[in-house]
Formats: structure tokens, C-alpha cells, sequence
């Protein structure tokens, strides 16, 4: 799964630890989402859409190995 | 959710309390050849020569090194960190498999190549081994992300 988060982060002009605090988790979640490491559950991916005003399509993608 | 299962934060400082003294006093007890004696009257679910649930008179060195240390090894292990998210219940579960995993290789290469007296040792840092490598694959895995965290900022 890929996922546009440090774009969209950047858009919207805001920090890792801003996020990972209107996320409710931690910055280091929020880096491991980004570096590729993890794919967060439904819930989280859900308020990081919300975060973004965006649909969840739009930020997580399914990649051809999944 | 795995945090229903995890003690509170402070159990972990509580935890490294412990465990250092504990540490230090096992050390010196296996340096000395289990030498030193502390008798006590103590309740024996199961004992030598055929005691079963009866109060016996006995060496409690060992239980004075191996009790405070198992305790605050599963202190340290089971506090929960500040920020108990789903990114670190995943790090927990990894380092849990791997500590077991590695633990049972380690024991399995003991059998294979260690014989006689000498493998009560073996028996004995079993005990501790599958805690202590939690504990040391956890943190640093920890350790690595926050190293990484700040090398992004």
C-alpha cells in the first residue's frame, strides 16, 4: 500500500506531530506510515482522510503486490 | 485491545528499580557458587523427599534473587509506554515472536551442545531469557524509530 501522506502534510503546511496529535496517535506512527513501514487499520486511515478534508481513495492506494 | 492487558507506565521506573539490586544480587549469588544461606520456615506446595503442602525449613537465597527479578523484568516488559497506539501493539507483538522465537533456538542449541551439571545453568537463565530479550528487542526497535524521528525533523 502507498500512501500520499508527506503530500498532502505538505499542502496543508502542517507537522508530523501536528498529525500524528489530530490523529490521536504517535509521531513516530505517523513516520512509519510515510517511510512505508505501516499500514495503518481502517479507523486511523479514515481520520487521517478526515484530517485532509479528503476522501480516503485519495491518500491510501492498493499497490499491484498487495 | 492489547492495552487492556498492559500496567500502567509507572510500573515500568517501579520495574528498573527492582530489577537492578535484583540483578546485581544474582550475580554475585551465581559468582559465589549459590554459597550463601538464608534459612527460613517456608509453605512447600511440592518439595524434596515426598512433602507435598507442608511447611519446611529451607535455603530462600534463591527465591530472594529470583522473585524480585521476574517481577520487575514483567514490570519493565508490560508498562504501557505514554502513547500506547496501534503502530506500537505491533512493534510489542513483533518483539514478543521474536524473543520467543530466538529463545527457543537459543534453548534448542543448548540441549544440543551443553551436558551434565552445568545445564541447570542453562535452566536457570531460561527462566529470565525470554523477558530479557523482549525487553532488549522492544526498546530498541524504540530506540531506532526515535533516531530516525530525528534525523526527519
Amino acid at each position: 500500500m502507498k500512501n500520499n501522506i508527506r503530500v498532502e502534510r505538505a499542502i496543508k503546511n502542517i507537522t508530523q506531530g501536528d498529525l500524528a496529535k489530530l490523529a490521536g496517535v504517535s509521531r513516530q506512527t505517523i513516520n512509519a506510515m510515510e517511510s512505508g513501514k505501516y499500514v495503518p487499520s481502517t479507523v486511523l486511515a479514515l481520520k487521517i482522510a478526515r484530517t485532509f478534508e479528503k476522501k480516503l481513495e485519495e491518500i491510501f492506494f492498493l499497490e499491484d503486490s498487495d | 485491545m492489547i492495552s487492556k492487558f498492559l500496567l500502567p507506565h509507572i510500573f515500568k521506573i517501579i520495574g528498573w528499580i527492582i530489577f537492578i539490586p535484583s540483578f546485581i544480587l544474582g550475580i554475585l549469588w551465581t559468582a559465589a557458587g549459590f554459597e550463601f544461606k538464608v534459612m527460613s520456615p517456608v509453605f512447600a506446595l511440592w518439595a524434596d523427599n515426598g512433602k507435598y503442602f507442608t511447611i519446611i525449613f529451607q535455603d530462600i537465597s534463591n527465591e530472594i534473587v529470583a522473585v524480585p527479578l521476574l517481577v520487575s523484568l514483567m514490570f519493565i516488559s508490560f508498562a504501557r509506554e505514554k502513547n500506547e497506539d496501534e503502530y506500537l501493539t505491533r512493534i510489542r507483538l513483533e518483539s514478543l515472536i521474536w524473543s520467543i522465537y530466538i529463545n527457543t533456538l537459543l534453548l534448542i542449541l543448548s540441549w544440543i551442545f551443553i551436558f551434565g551439571g552445568v545445564f541447570l545453568n542453562i535452566i536457570l537463565y531460561n527462566m529470565f531469557s525470554v523477558l530479557i530479550l523482549f525487553i532488549v528487542k522492544f526498546y530498541s526497535i524504540l530506540y531506532k524509530n526515535k533516531k530516525q524521528l530525528e534525523n526527519e525533523k
